[in-house]
């Protein structure tokens, strides 16, 4: 039985965006009560770290799962160039109701960046979004858990 | 049974460049880009060695840290550090000393070295800040990229 031998490349790339979280269902108490600091009126902003993990078999002739080019214009696109510098909930369409949490942002890259990112011998992982150094989320994609 | 996985972390410098000697000179551009500037280049690379096993009652380790010193001492160390890797390394995993090929040569130099009942877990190698490469050893099977 032959052998496979998956390697798993991480790229990290930063972004500064503001959001507020707020429920308009909701009391403006209860929502004080729940969000805290994070539903202040005028939002507030952190600088995200966005770790992505593609795994794949390494191409011979390259020496590579995957340029790591192709992954950096991935995420100039879909992630720095839509989220830096922007108010997430004022500016983008799909935070307009929803929150954009740091678990919420996580699974909205993991939607956008994977088909990109899909290749015969190698697949997304994994996408780890730092809200700060203390706090991160990870997403595995659509019924997967933490291996 | 109590499975702990031990990490000891070294750090080492080369330099490399990355090309396919089949090909031409714009192709490799094309494809490596700065990495495939004809002198090279190098980096600062740190590589994470992490042992997996059940800690010995008599000592409470996993495996002695000498045990994992002396292997990335013999197998990395002297072997790559301060050296070209385009000549110290097999590249038999491809043709350039990427930080792919990298990781599973050190995979077969260092897996040897961990002596039963402990086993080498997983090696991850930092090639800048921005992106680190990880190897769980070979998948038995087909080529895929599930594991």
């Amino acid at each position: 039985m032959s052998k496979s031998r998956p390697v798993h490349i991480t790229r990290r790339v930063s972004f500064c965006a503001a959001h507020r979280y707020h429920n308009p269902e909701w009391s403006a108490e209860r929502n004080q009560e729940v969000f805290g600091a994070c539903n202040r009126p005028h939002g507030h902003g952190h600088n995200y770290e966005l770790e992505v993990t593609v795994v794949g078999e390494v191409t011979a002739e390259t020496g590579m799962v995957l340029n790591l080019t192709e992954v950096d214009a991935v995420l100039q696109q879909e992630v720095v160039d839509r989220l830096d510098h922007r108010h997430l909930n004022e500016e983008l369409p799909e935070w307009k109701k929803n929150n954009p949490t740091t678990e919420n942002l996580a699974v909205s890259i993991w939607e956008r960046i994977a088909p990109r990112l899909q290749r015969e011998h190698a697949r997304l992982h994994r996408v780890r979004l730092y809200e700060s150094p203390t706090l991160f989320a990870e997403f595995y994609g659509e019924n997967r858990v933490s291996p | 049974m109590s499975v702990v996985y031990l990490t000891r972390i070294h750090r080492f410098n080369a330099g490399h460049r990355l090309f396919n000697p089949a090909w031409d000179d714009a192709r490799n551009w094309e494809t490596f880009g700065k990495c495939s500037l004809p002198d090279g280049h190098g980096h600062n690379y740190v590589l994470e060695t992490t042992v997996r096993g059940t800690p010995d009652p008599a000592t409470g380790w996993v495996v002695p840290p000498s045990m994992i010193n002396r292997a990335v001492e013999e197998e990395v160390m002297n072997r790559l550090d301060h050296r070209n890797l385009n000549r110290s390394l097999k590249l038999e995993y491809g043709c350039a000393p990427t930080t792919e090929v990298l990781v599973l040569e050190l995979w077969d130099a260092l897996t040897k070295w961990i002596e039963p009942p402990a086993a080498l877990y997983r090696l991850k190698v930092s090639e800048t800040d921005k992106n680190n490469f990880e190897y769980f050893g070979p998948q038995s099977g087909q080529p895929s990229t599930r594991h």
